[in-house]
């Protein structure tokens, strides 16, 4: 059991690290899309969005790399374990105000699954990276 | 001194850092980042701005994509609905409306629902018709024109 645990969070970081570099490229290759499912949540005007369309990516991309680091690994956990809390609560707030959005996720593909399953994943991911940011707290540096 | 990494706000600094360097050179170097403006952004191929249309006037049938429900409130004057839950009951009223040279435009809430850009893909492949566009910035931007 504790050596299931063990492999688990030694490989956790890189299956996570993994989605949000591809998350993050195809986010950079398209952001006229992306900007487009961030204005769709209807929570930022336009401004805003553009800046998050400019961000996200490269938040996705580098904390995504750093997370197969060992020296970056809590810092970058901590960052996406927060940026998904926000889209979580993105998404349950789209859900309640009955908005017919993409959700952005993998490169404004328009893609549009519902909403539970939008937000399973999503808290999947927190539940990951929160179990990430806990192991390196506790791991001597 | 040397910079060092011991320090968890240090590492902070550098992944921010390392974000806005990304991000910077997605601004500058890649062609497809959007305009800081909507106005400054040209309608797609398959859009047509509101300008365009009210200026063809007589030539344009106008098609509302949002749940009925969202069309009985209030539409475009002359618009008819046509959405993918109710296709089959909606779409004999639209290819009765259309006369050859018409363009058919089809809006949605604004620019970011999807609705409108589906119920036109599947308009120009099921019916073989052309000239079926969407509305750039959807039934919002008939609003604030309305405004």
């Amino acid at each position: 059991m504790a050596t299931a645990r063990a492999i688990t969070l030694r490989l956790l970081p890189w299956i996570i690290g993994g989605i949000f570099i591809w998350a993050g490229a195809l986010k950079w290759m398209n952001p006229a899309a992306l900007l487009a499912d961030i204005e769709g949540y209807r929570l930022v005007p336009r401004g805003i969005a553009w800046l998050g369309a400019a961000l996200l990516p490269g938040l996705e991309l580098v904390c995504g790399a750093a997370l197969c680091t060992r020296v970056f690994r809590r810092e970058a956990a901590l960052i996406l374990w927060l940026l998904t809390a926000v889209f979580a609560v993105a998404l349950a707030s789209a859900w309640l105000r009955g908005l017919d959005i993409s959700c952005g996720c993998f490169g404004g593909s328009g893609a549009r699954a519902g909403y539970p399953l939008l937000i399973g994943r999503d808290l999947l991911l927190w539940a990951g990276l929160g179990a990430i940011v806990f192991a390196e707290g506790k791991s001597p540096r | 001194m040397i910079f060092t990494l011991n320090n968890p706000r240090r590492r902070l600094a550098v992944l921010i850092a390392a974000t806005a360097f990304v991000a910077l050179a997605g601004i500058l170097l890649n062609p497809r980042f959007p305009a800081w403006t909507e106005d400054r952004v040209a309608p797609a191929k398959d859009e047509m701005a509101l300008d365009e249309a009210l200026s063809r006037a007589g030539g344009i049938l106008w098609v509302d994509a949002r749940p009925v429900a969202e069309y009985a409130k209030g539409c475009v004057p002359g618009a008819l609905p046509l959405n993918e839950d109710a296709w089959d009951a909606l779409l004999p009223a639209v290819l009765s409306a259309w006369r050859p040279g018409m363009r058919i435009v089809v809006y949605c809430d604004s620019r970011q629902c999807r609705a409108a850009r589906e119920v036109a893909g599947r308009l120009r492949g099921e019916t073989g018709l052309a000239d079926v566009f969407v509305l750039k910035g959807g039934w919002e931007s008939w609003q604030r024109r309305a405004q």
